[in-house]
């Protein structure tokens, strides 16, 4: 039975394997029998990976698997970017960006939440 | 109406993020005892955790409870985890 999952990315990347273990349970989840609908949103330190310059050769592949399954949304948290002093101009276009009050919406809406 | 699991390392989004929730209820395991989590009204505190650290007279309105309860609000909840 599809179900619509949100993942959120809140732990600094590159410290540990977090950002691509996340990135593989979503390509998982998507790809399984069920085909879940999945969301992505970064918050906390999670909002480093979305600066242009990080380094995403390790999930690219997870993330032209997942663009090739259906269009999926990376959202990342506006307060987590104001917290530490990242402005949209310093992000990768992929990244959305929504306030907590969307963030709350998104646990709310989706059925399992799960962190990375 | 979710159940949020917090501990100190994303107690300040993971609280924040739960008082946007009517209905959360909010539980804090580990260091997450030591948190503020004034601005919310269905706190829960791990016994554990609590006595291990004598902060019993800092949880201001926590409700403290033990791992089986705390299995058994796990499973009737959804979990939104900041722990």
């Amino acid at each position: 039975m599809e179900k619509n999952i949100l993942f959120m990315f809140l732990r600094a990347p590159f410290g540990a394997i977090y950002y691509t273990e996340g990135m593989r349970a979503v390509v998982g989840m998507m790809s399984g029998m069920d085909e879940h609908k999945v969301t992505c949103a970064y918050a906390g330190d999670g909002a480093f990976y979305c600066l242009k310059g990080s380094d995403k050769s390790e999930s690219a592949g997870y993330v032209k698997t997942i663009a090739d399954i259906s269009e999926t949304h990376y959202y990342v948290e506006k307060e987590s970017l104001d917290e530490r002093g990242i402005s949209e101009g310093d992000l990768d276009e992929t990244y959305k960006v929504i306030t907590r009050d969307d963030l709350a919406r998104l646990i709310a809406e989706n059925d399992v939440v799960y962190d990375f | 109406m979710a159940l949020y699991l917090i501990d100190l390392p994303f107690a300040k989004i993971g609280l924040d993020t739960a008082k946007r929730d009517s209905d959360a209820k909010v539980v804090l395991v580990q260091d997450g005892v030591y948190a503020d989590t004034s601005g919310l009204s269905d706190v829960y505190a791990v016994k554990e955790d609590v006595e291990k650290r004598g902060v019993a007279s800092r949880l201001g309105g926590a409700k403290i409870i033990d791992y089986n309860e705390l299995v058994d609000l796990i499973v009737e909840n959804k979990v939104v985890n900041f722990a």
